[in-house]
């Protein structure tokens, strides 16, 4: 046993900074420098520094700004709660809502919320499916976005029924009037697909957090620390063999949640398309109300990470270049908005039905034509300017931009909702619609709910998929020159 | 000394997954059966290189998808069309149409758990012990190192035999890790 | 290219070009016996191989704007595909001439006893829908041949900016695809019911082509991975790069499709759910039920798994049943509207595709000799030889 060191004698190994082997003076082929792609990763840093980085952001001291923002969030949240506290104990009176537009605030921002949510999805799922490894430097926030959001949107058809406390009568459990779910409503659908798709949203974040729990676990100096982060992470050892059924199930994961995120808004499109008022009744909404989700997930994206990468100082790992990717996503989704919203004019008149034309007429030039045209300022003009790569590289730019697309697609709703429903079939039916304090209140308060809970993802998880980015690194590859191999080596 | 504690395996430290490779294909090319690669993130082409085979997972999703499917269908047809049927909007009790959407989620939701669960199931976790995260050293784990273990439990394990090679192989590191 | 190939194409091109000759010629005959019926298996015919050669083009500008390797193998043949278009455009002019057999705006009996045509006559009516084609197809040639001339440009030289044009190009030019592609394929196709709409439908129609194009790609990618200089660059990483893709359209199109019919199922307005009416009524269920089993069912359980899109073999027959299925889809769209109780088929409704299909691939053949059939010195293949498998 002489010369066998034991784990008792060995000093304490430091898992600390300084990169553990120099990258110096190892050739890398380059590409031509017209079409080199940046790295994900800046500054060749090594897989240890990115440990240091990202799990860093959660050990450090709390800095100011994040109490800043927190203490706002919580009375924001508060507020919220008071407002449902209240709506519940009055009645849904206290809404806006009333005839004829008998759907108001509440589903709006229920489907705003969840179109937010499926950024998330989509760049965890779906780029990973394509293999985009850009993708890793942001899925972790961005599915952790998505849960906040589904959270948030959540709340509203729940508080909007009116009575809470029956709201278990939407799930198919036996109650003594001995009436089942009629799922032959779109709206039992709803109950499924938005359930189903926190449920394995949460999933789907909670299995990529595993090995970077572990990495909290094996870092962490208090025992609190050890002890929560280590019940967390499961005994993840960071073994090969788990290592190959986890990325099974990852894919496997990722494979079923992009189906999941395509129905879920198709779903939410259904609660008015399958009826048969004009401005809701079109075939195309599936798919349009899909990118429009997308569109405005990115946005929001877009809205906390510009600011985030700064002031965490993670430019390395979210660099420009993932930026203007998720611009180009946002050029995209957004000109098949902006397509939906052609098609759905065009057709109004090509149907020759006068209900179809008056609905779309009615919404840009009636009463509620404000909300139409800055939906369309929003949605259809903004995302067009990041045609530009001067744009897409202004941060500033991107800030506001995307804040734009927050707004355009909240109104896009509200064009949907409430100019669709102000204008019936029989002018009887006609009417306006007026949020109330409370309507307003309790949207500002879900803001206070989603941030809460960001900031508190902030302090306590590994803002930044650790194990991926390393993976996607050069070093981390056995076959590249900075991961070990020889130069010409095998394969 | 009053007891010796048992030795659990012993632990050859890497610092490239080049370096891990290498030493995986020639521990497996040696014949151990019970032996891993411990990685900071999944090596690609390591499961070539310790001769795994493909992972069983998809057979639970597949299990939970279908059961999701199914049991859907099911109930719906059971509930809208059997147990107490009642027409709207002039629509049939049951349709595989208007069932579809519930359905779908059913199969995605029932899937996910069989993913997620057959993945624990397989790698036999949670666990709140294991021999290897006491060891301090093996801490780098999830930094920026690799380790090679092979279990005292093997049949091929010899202490100097087993160290010689692991040594052969480049290791700069190597100890043995009790139970 | 080698000898042996070059003489095979050869004698496949004369194949093509002879069925293709003698089906118009048996088309021309049949237009003689029975004018309407000509017209229907002509647009038919027609339309699906304009389909193929509008999805190569939309295909190689998704591969211009996205790259990845499955491009760089496939990339002559959607070319080759897509420079078809002028030809097609010349084989569009025989239905300027069957308007009135083909379309209900088209009759004046009809236009006046229907206030829906007459609503739609200020914007679909003949001069307009000739104008229009004229303009989809000049936008289409132009488009065409500007992609066929910077990537034939890049072969010759180490400089980027043919690169650099096509992925510029691309991108308005995505745009412009889906948007001619709307708008020609409401006058040609939805308006053959006169009172029908749906929004969805100039989707499916895009997601159709790009589905077609894709199966088409992976069937000519696996008879030329036999032959140099194919079968020294193509590896399975492209089979099944390109098996996923398949798999995604087919997704697509059925996610779509599905998406358009519950609605209008939903709906049940008479004027939406007609158009779903005449496409189940009497024996064309055996059609929705084919188009079930093999345009969705089969292709997407079997390309779930690893192995049979990574197994050229097995992957190229799903891509002829997609192929197959997917020209009895253009064929479901547009005949139930002339026979909504049932499947009348006719000999020309074999020999319109014939003609056109035979013609059309004549001239693929001929556009893929002469150029190299790798594209070389595209930037971003060295980058991703360089950064290995």
């Amino acid at each position: 046993m002489a010369d066998v060191v034991t784990n008792k004698t060995i000093s304490p190994a430091a898992p600390k900074h300084a990169p553990s082997h120099t990258v110096a003076n190892i050739k890398v082929v380059a590409p031509p420098a017209e079409l080199a792609r940046e790295p994900l990763v800046g500054n060749q840093r090594s897989i240890g520094w990115i440990s240091d980085a990202i799990a860093g952001v959660a050990e450090g001291k709390t800095p100011m700004w994040w109490w800043m923002a927190f203490v706002p969030s919580v009375i924001l949240m508060t507020t919220c709660f008071t407002m449902i506290v209240y709506l519940v104990s009055v009645g849904v009176g206290v809404w806006g809502p009333g005839h004829p537009v008998m759907w108001g605030w509440a589903i709006i921002n229920f489907v705003w919320w969840i179109g937010i949510g499926h950024a998330g999805t989509l760049i965890s799922a779906i780029l990973f499916l394509l293999r985009q490894k850009w993708r890793t430097s942001i899925n972790r926030a961005a599915e952790a976005m998505t849960i906040f959001a589904v959270m948030c949107a959540g709340i509203f058809p729940l508080i909007h029924i009116g009575r809470v406390w029956l709201g278990w009568w939407l799930f198919p459990i036996p109650n003594s009037n001995g009436i089942w779910p009629q799922f032959r409503s779109p709206l039992m659908w709803d109950v499924f697909a938005v359930s189903t798709y926190f449920t394995v949203s949460l999933l789907f974040w909670y299995m990529g957090l595993i090995p970077d729990l572990a990495v909290m676990r094996d870092r962490a100096k208090t025992t609190i620390r050890k002890f929560a982060y280590g019940l967390f992470s499961l005994g993840w050892t960071g073994s090969n063999r788990h290592w190959s059924n986890y990325e099974k199930a990852y894919l496997i994961l990722a494979g079923l949640s992009t189906p999941l995120v395509l129905s879920v808004h198709s779903i939410v499109s259904m609660d008015f398309s399958v009826s048969q008022l004009p401005g809701w009744h079109t075939t195309i909404f599936p798919p349009y109300f899909v990118a429009g989700a997308v569109f405005s997930g990115f946005g929001m994206v877009l809205t906390l990470l510009v600011p985030l990468r700064r002031l965490l100082k993670l430019e390395d790992i979210i660099t420009v270049r993932h930026v203007e990717l998720m611009c180009k996503v946002t050029l995209a989704t957004g000109s098949i908005v902006g397509y939906a919203y052609a098609m759905e004019f065009f057709i109004a008149w090509y149907s020759g039905n006068p209900y179809e034309r008056y609905a779309f007429i009615n919404r840009a030039v009636g009463h509620y034509a404000w909300g139409y045209w800055i939906m369309i300022g929003c949605n259809v003009i903004t995302p067009q300017l990041f045609w530009f790569k001067k744009i897409r590289q202004n941060m500033m730019i991107v800030f506001i931009l995307s804040i734009f697309v927050n707004i355009g697609m909240w109104f896009e709703r509200f064009v949907i909702v409430v100019i669709s429903l102000h204008r019936d079939f029989l002018p009887s039916n006609w009417g306006f619609f007026r949020p109330t304090w409370v309507d307003i209140l309790t949207y500002l308060g879900t803001f206070g709910l989603f941030f809460t809970f960001f900031l508190l993802f902030l302090r306590f998880v590994p803002i930044i998929a650790i194990g991926e980015v390393k993976a996607v690194t050069p070093q981390a590859d056995p076959h590249h020159p900075l991961g070990g191999a020889k130069e010409g080596g095998h394969h | 000394m009053a007891e010796t504690p048992q030795v659990y395996g012993i632990v050859a430290e890497f610092e490239t997954p080049a370096a891990a490779m290498h030493a995986a294909e020639k521990v497996r090319d040696t014949g151990f059966r019970k032996w891993d690669v411990f990685t900071p993130y999944p090596v690609h082409g390591m499961d070539k290189a310790m001769g795994l085979k493909n992972s069983k997972v998809g057979w639970f999703s597949f299990i939970g998808g279908v059961t999701g499917y199914t049991s859907g269908m099911l109930m719906i047809w059971w509930m809208n069309a059997v147990d107490y049927p009642i027409i709207i909007g002039g629509k049939p009790m049951f349709s595989p149409f208007g069932a579809f959407p519930p359905c779908y989620e059913l199969t995605i939701l029932l899937g996910a758990f069989g993913a997620l669960g057959g993945m624990l199931f397989l790698n036999r976790l949670p666990r709140l012990h294991h021999p290897l995260l006491r060891n301090r050293r093996f801490a780098l784990v999830t930094h920026d190192r690799f380790f090679v273990v092979i279990e005292t439990a093997d049949p091929k394990y010899s202490e100097t035999e087993t160290r010689k090679l692991l040594e052969s192989l480049g290791s700069k590191h190597i100890e043995l890790v009790e139970e | 290219m080698n000898d042996d190939l070059q003489s095979r194409l050869n004698r496949f091109r004369f194949l093509a070009l002879v069925s293709g000759v003698i089906g118009i010629v048996l088309c021309v005959v049949g237009a003689f016996i029975n004018t309407q019926r000509f017209f229907i298996s002509y647009l038919f015919g027609y339309l699906f191989w304009l389909g193929l050669a509008l999805g190569c083009f939309a295909v190689s500008m998704i591969h211009h704007l996205t790259g990845g390797r499955w491009g760089q193998v496939t990339r002559r043949f959607q070319e080759a595909g897509f420079m078809t278009l002028p030809v097609m455009a010349l084989l569009f002019v025989p239905i300027f001439f069957g308007l009135k057999h083909l379309y209900p705006w088209a009759q004046p009996v009809k236009v006046a006893a229907d206030t829906i045509l007459q609503h739609k006559h200020a914007y679909i009516n003949p001069s307009l829908f000739i104008m229009r084609a004229i303009f989809f197809f000049i936008i289409w040639i132009v488009m065409a041949f500007l992609l066929r001339k910077w990537s034939l440009q890049q072969d010759k030289t180490t400089d980027v900016t043919p690169t650099r044009r096509l992925r510029t190009l691309s991108g308005v030019g995505i745009v412009i695809y889906a948007l001619t592609v709307t708008f020609a394929y409401i006058d040609w196709v939805m308006s053959i019911e006169a009172d029908w709409y749906s929004t969805m439908f100039p989707v499916i129609i895009c997601i159709g082509q790009i589905l077609t194009a894709y199966a088409f790609s992976i069937m000519v990618l696996t008879y030329f991975s036999k032959y140099q200089p194919i079968s020294e660059t193509v590896t399975t990483t492209q089979f099944h790069h390109l098996g996923n893709l398949l798999l995604t359209f087919v997704m697509f199109w059925t996610y779509i499709s599905f998406g358009q019919l519950l609605i209008i199922w939903s709906g049940n307005l008479p004027h939406e759910i007609s158009w779903y009416l005449h496409r189940i009524a009497g024996n064309w269920k055996v059609i929705v039920w084919f188009l079930f089993l093999f345009h969705f069912f089969l292709p997407f359980f079997s390309l779930l798994f690893r192995p049979t899109k990574q197994h050229p073999r097995t992957l190229v027959k799903l891509a002829a049943i997609v192929f197959v299925a997917h020209m009895v889809d253009v064929y479901w769209m547009i005949a139930p509207s002339f026979y909504p109780t049932g499947i009348h088929l006719s000999w020309m409704d074999f020999a319109a595709p014939i003609g056109v299909g035979g013609i059309w691939i004549a001239i693929f053949i001929y556009n893929l000799k002469g150029p190299l059939l790798i594209p070389q010195n595209d930037p971003r293949v060295e980058y991703s030889l360089a950064h290995g498998k």
